[in-house]
């Protein structure tokens, strides 16, 4: 038979055998709780083993088994009858330490034992029976009690933030998995998004109220924890038990620490539970004016074959009127304004031929009222004329690749335009790109020209090199 | 304004459709001109479609036609496109579909999922009671999709454009709860 380390390497050898255990206890019940089931242990033993020879396969399952696990005391008992064993504490709890989160968390029940302890202490230390006297050894008997409860509160809050921020990474690695694969999948990201916002609530929210030296422990009469800790340390330094204070302030930093990592977990968890509780509020909210509107469905189907439709008028809710109004869907409406489709300035041209050989009669004296017309007609014609500058301008403007398009533009009609507004950019950005199929435009790149007070906000514009060079 | 662009705007508006600020194009999301024509010119077109017996309303980063002259009574498409979207938001968790797929342009909740809701009786209640009698994909396909509330995606999934998303947040909008209440 195997002594305790060659037993206790094998199994560090086989860590994956005993996680395979504890994560089947778990799943099956309250975590920590579950006794192992001799079957499955045997199973798994067998599973390792297959690729070995017959001498180590034996000599495995050897040392492995059960019998040599009870007889160097690593089994806390072994139940023939319901076929269970359970390990030493020791031994699971040093398999959970390799994983983070494989820890135990302190649930709330286990904080209030440990706030039920600090209490105690404290009840101890200002009752006036406490001897101070460190040669008494009552007062010897005492401190050492204070002290390993201190470190024991302390090594277990330790062990807490260890295992949440273990938990908290495995379940965030988790959910990003699942909603990177696939967002649509609701079911899986559902569950992570869920154990992530029940550890939050169930773990970390406790932990940080216990942590917390300015929050009563559930009630106005419990005292915070932290509280009760310095109260304690309070009376040893009053007594000027330097060496002792020393020690205590030690454990009391280590705390406070923990609240800062602990503090820190929680952070890094806030995008995943903020997702679960917008997606929670969302389902009741759709969950709730569905039945609400069902009812009014429902309402209808009253037997009668009239008046089974809904009032439109009264919409789906009262409230939702963001689209109330919209354009019926009538095709024919469109025909009636057929706007010419083909670019050019014909239509222009003929315009400005009509109007100018009205200026020429009005000069002429022809028409009553000369005067006025020929004001108006003098405007709209340096209005037409400027439109045609820009189009002339459009031509002539040589856009290089790679380079912003509106700003190419601006910098151009600047130079060349005596009166130039920003207004007109957007006309000759039209003009100058109508023959260009190679422009890229991105998305995320938001620009602004600024001229003359006024400013022009647009998306990043390129001419794209490779097909400007075949052109 | 440009002529041409205030012309296709026209032709969209004027038959019931939303313009959006992004259109679905080669399994991308990319900017809408016709978006940007209006919004660089906004108060010329508000202007022009305020002259001729509309109201050019916004909804979301998108631009629709409200009819002005329309009796109120008849206001049967924004009672047609919400109850679709409630329809869809109820049962999409019931085909194994995240609500957020409706917003996700690589994912969207299948045409074979939307096929699973159909024959679900309430469905059909409330298809007829809001005076739709064909099949809830042939009403998706009539009033999400050719009103530009919606896109089939590459993958032959429905998701919501940028109007469509507005209607939807309008619809379920509630207010954020801090985690950090009580800490």
């Amino acid at each position: 038979m195997a002594n305790p380390e060659i037993t206790l390497i094998t199994l560090l050898q086989h860590k994956q055998l005993i996680f395979d255990m504890i994560d089947h206890a778990d799943s099956t019940s309250i975590k920590g709780v579950a006794e192992f089931s001799v079957p499955l242990y045997h199973r798994l033993i067998a599973q390792l083993t297959p690729a070995k020879n017959d001498q180590d396969k034996k000599k495995l399952t050897r040392i492995l088994s059960l019998e040599n696990l009870a007889r160097n005391e690593l089994l806390a008992y072994w139940d023939h009858k319901s076929d269970t064993f359970i390990f030493q504490d020791f031994v699971i709890s040093m398999f959970r330490h390799l994983e983070g989160h494989r820890l135990q968390e302190l649930s709330d029940a286990e904080l209030n034992g440990l706030h039920v302890r600090l209490n105690n202490l404290y009840q101890d230390v200002i009752h006036s029976s406490f001897s101070w006297d460190k040669s008494d050894v009552d007062y010897q008997e005492k401190y050492g009690h204070i002290i390993s409860t201190l470190r024991d509160i302390s090594s277990r809050i330790d062990q807490n933030v260890t295992s949440l921020r273990g938990q908290a990474k495995h379940l965030a690695k988790l959910a990003d998995q699942q909603l990177d694969n696939d967002i649509a999948r609701t079911e899986q990201v559902h569950s992570a998004l869920k154990r992530i916002f029940d550890l939050a609530e169930r773990y970390i929210r406790p932990t940080l109220r216990f942590l917390n030296p300015d929050l009563d422990w559930k009630g106005e009469d419990n005292k915070p924890p932290l509280y009760l800790f310095q109260q304690i340390m309070l009376r040893f330094e009053r007594r000027s038990l330097s060496v002792e204070y020393g020690m205590m302030s030690r454990i009391y930093w280590n705390l406070l620490r923990a609240s800062e990592d602990i503090t820190l977990v929680r952070k890094s968890l806030d995008i995943y539970i903020n997702l679960y509780e917008d997606q929670r509020r969302l389902y009741n909210a759709i969950e709730e004016k569905y039945n609400a509107f069902y009812a009014r469905v429902s309402s209808l189907n009253d037997g009668k074959l009239k008046g089974n439709t809904l009032d439109p008028d009264r919409g789906l809710m009262s409230e939702m009127s963001i689209i109330s109004g919209l354009k019926s869907h009538i095709f024919s409406q469109a025909a009636l304004i057929n706007l010419p489709t083909v670019p050019g300035t014909a239509y222009l041209d003929e315009h400005l031929r009509v109007r100018l050989n009205r200026i020429k009669e009005l000069q002429r004296g022809l028409i009553d009222g000369a005067d006025q017309s020929l004001q108006i007609d003098h405007a709209d014609i340096e209005k037409r004329s400027r439109f045609v500058k820009l189009h002339n301008a459009a031509k002539k403007i040589q856009l290089v690749p790679d380079k912003d398009i509106y700003l190419q533009i601006h910098q151009y009609l600047k130079s060349a335009f005596p009166d130039y507004q920003l207004s007109d950019l957007i006309d000759v950005y039209s003009m100058a790109v109508a023959d260009k199929h190679n422009i890229n435009i991105c998305l995320t790149n938001i620009k602004t020209i600024t001229y003359l007070g006024r400013v022009l906000t647009y998306r990043l514009r390129l001419l794209s090199k490779e097909i400007h060079t075949h052109d | 304004m440009i002529k041409l662009a205030s012309s296709e705007i026209y032709k969209e508006l004027i038959n019931g459709r939303v313009i959006n600020k992004h259109q679905y194009i080669d399994g991308l999301m990319q900017a809408n001109d016709l978006y940007d024509e209006i919004y660089s010119d906004l108060e010329a077109y508000r202007k022009h479609y305020d002259m001729i017996g509309f109201e050019l309303a916004d909804c979301g980063d998108s631009y629709y036609l409200r009819d002005l002259d329309s009796d109120r009574y008849k206001d049967t498409a924004a009672l047609k496109i919400q109850a679709l979207l409630l329809i869809i938001s109820r049962f999409s968790s019931s085909v194994g579909t995240l609500i957020d797929a409706l917003k996700d342009y690589r994912s969207g909740i299948s045409r074979s999922s939307l096929k699973l809701i159909e024959p679900i009786d309430e469905v059909k209640d409330i298809l007829k009671a809001c005076g739709m009698d064909g099949t809830l994909v042939n009403e998706i396909e009539k009033n999400l999709i050719v009103r530009g509330v919606g896109f089939w995606n590459q993958n032959d999934g429905l998701v919501l454009t940028d109007g469509g998303q507005a209607i939807f947040n309008s619809m379920f909008q509630s207010t954020q709860v801090s985690f950090e209440k009580d800490l």
